[in-house]
């Protein structure tokens, strides 16, 4: 058989069987399955609430919160400081960025924590590691944030300092939530800034 | 060089088919993308409820990551379980009980982080009629917020 | 699009290694498919001669077939490598540029400095006048900038394009490539030229 035709009928061939091959998703910084099951048993820890209301209070800025709710949720109340990036959108082009941070992590919150675990699984599957869950969700921020009380009398210093961190958190999540869209920019580095002055650092 | 090019162009493709061949078998990498199975999440249910259970999931098989808590164990009792450890998921045995299981796989773990990263390592497989059992399901918000104008 | 390796910890002078080895293997192919005569490049054009067909349809097969095998076994992140940015009306007329001077001078860039290296002095006034022209065209860019920038769609691809998956698209270029080969044979007879070689 002439030589050209032989070869290209084998390239017809190799056509052929990459057709019928399963699209391979193997992107390099993926684990690949096996991997990603022997790592099952190490999962990233939650965020707890409290943690995360000390982050919001010393104004962190080493977290990043992203409320993956509907636009309408994210605008009657959220977080300070956190963007939206709905459920849907979560692999949009123009989002990744946000999600693959590599000098903050991310604190992903719904409502309850079901779908942020669902989404932190999804990113990490794609290779994003850099996502935490809220563990709890919205809900519990208000249950134990929004919602903290003091009842009088003596208390450990522990909590204390945790009541301490709540309070002054919900106070910046009222103060945020409260300011008009344009506002809500500039409060935070207004605020970072006045602490900086008590503080008696250099301007 | 026409006997030549005909040998080596036969023996790359030979070499070739057994490297796909070898690496088809072993049958380590994903079989649909983390886009593909963040679609499946929103065109269709993936978390199952004790309600739900009998629309969505009437024949699934029960993958246990945990132990099962009191309250589920009502609505799990009467269902063909699979006790698995989440590291030996893709094991060949516990592949083939999966696939020979005709109806639903159904995962359950007390731990929602395990059950989503199973749901998301599994449907990316290749698996379809895979749920997610939780007992409340996604839940809307359950609080009010009232603006308060600013202290200054 | 250097460097070539993107792996930051391997030194840059590997990834010119690189460069420069794909460099030789590039210039040795289109020497040995004959490039250097400009009768075959400009065959093309006249029906005569196929190779060009043959020979870049091929490589461009085999890159394509080969990524795509790379991507299965892992060893190359598709979503990494660079999609030239598509322009749409400049494209076009970068085309009718690139045709009318490949038919005029008998090279293409490429081939014209493989031709340069066997010592032919047409193809090193070749390469002079594209020097020449490159520079002409950095120093009137600003007059060009506008229609130069016109029509972007971003880094297309025609199998996403046309919602092919890419073993798809591939499996089609392939058997476009058979028939167009199979064309161009026909070609090749039909407008044959006396083989002048042996005169010279």
């Amino acid at each position: 058989m002439n030589s050209r035709v032989f070869l290209s009928l084998l390239l017809i061939g190799l056509a052929l069987v990459l057709v019928l091959l399963p699209e391979n998703n193997i992107k390099k910084n993926q684990l690949r399955p096996l991997e990603y099951s022997a790592g099952l048993d190490k999962l990233i820890e939650p965020m707890g609430i409290d943690q995360a209301a000390r982050h919001l209070a010393n104004t962190d800025s080493t977290i990043q919160c992203i409320d993956i709710r509907q636009p309408e949720a994210f605008l009657y109340c959220h977080i300070p400081g956190a963007i939206n990036i709905p459920y849907p959108q979560l692999f949009d082009k123009n989002r990744q960025g946000y999600l693959n941070p590599t000098q903050k992590t991310n604190v992903i919150y719904a409502n309850d924590d079901l779908q942020s675990h669902m989404a932190v699984a999804l990113l990490k599957s794609e290779g994003y590691t850099n996502n935490k869950v809220l563990q709890g969700g919205l809900n519990a921020w208000f249950g134990q944030v929004m919602e903290a009380a003091f009842s009088g009398g003596r208390i450990s210093a522990r909590e204390n300092a945790l009541y301490e961190n709540r309070r002054k958190a919900k106070q910046l999540f009222t103060e945020w939530n409260s300011l008009p869209d344009s506002l809500k920019n500039t409060y935070l580095e207004t605020k970072i800034l006045d602490e900086a002055k008590l503080d008696g650092g250099c301007e | 060089m026409k006997k030549h090019s005909i040998a080596i162009g036969t023996l790359l493709f030979v070499v070739l088919m057994a490297l796909i061949l070898v690496t088809v078998k072993k049958g380590n990498y994903y079989r649909i993308s983390a886009e593909a199975a963040h679609q499946v999440t929103l065109s269709s249910t993936v978390f199952v409820t004790p309600k739900t259970m009998d629309s969505l999931c009437p024949n699934p098989l029960l993958l246990l990551l945990s132990e099962v808590s009191e309250k589920d164990a009502l609505a799990l009792d009467s269902f063909v379980s699979l006790k698995i450890k989440p590291t030996e998921l893709l094991s060949p045995d516990n592949k083939k009980a999966f696939n020979k299981h005709s109806g639903e796989l159904l995962i359950y773990s007390q731990d929602k982080e395990k059950a989503a990263n199973t749901w998301v390592l599994l449907s990316r497989m290749g698996f379809k009629k895979l749920f997610v059992f939780d007992e409340e399901g996604v839940s809307e918000f359950n609080y009010s917020f009232e603006a308060k104008g600013l202290s200054e | 699009m250097a460097p070539v390796l993107i792996n930051p910890e391997i030194p840059l002078w590997i990834s010119l290694l690189v460069a420069l080895l794909i460099g030789i293997g590039f210039g040795f192919a289109l020497e040995q498919a004959g490039f250097s005569s400009s009768r075959k490049l400009a065959g093309m054009f006249y029906g005569y001669d196929a190779t060009v067909l043959k020979v870049f349809f091929t490589a461009a097969l085999v890159a394509f077939l080969g990524s795509q095998l790379l991507s299965f076994f892992g060893l190359l992140d598709l979503d990494r490598v660079f999609v030239n940015p598509f322009y749409s009306m400049p494209s076009i007329v970068g085309g009718v540029i690139m045709g009318l001077g490949f038919i005029m001078g008998g090279f293409c860039p490429g081939t014209g400095f493989s031709a340069a290296a066997i010592g032919k002095v047409d193809a090193l006034f070749y390469l002079a006048g594209g020097f020449t022209g490159a520079v002409l065209f950095a120093e009137v860019y600003p007059y060009l900038a506008v229609f130069a920038n016109s029509g972007y769609k971003g880094p297309a691809k025609i199998n996403e394009w046309l919602g092919l998956s890419p073993a798809l698209f591939g499996l089609l270029l392939v058997l476009m490539a058979a028939a167009l080969f199979w064309i161009a044979e026909k070609a090749e007879k039909i407008y044959a030229r006396p083989e002048i070689t042996k005169d010279i």
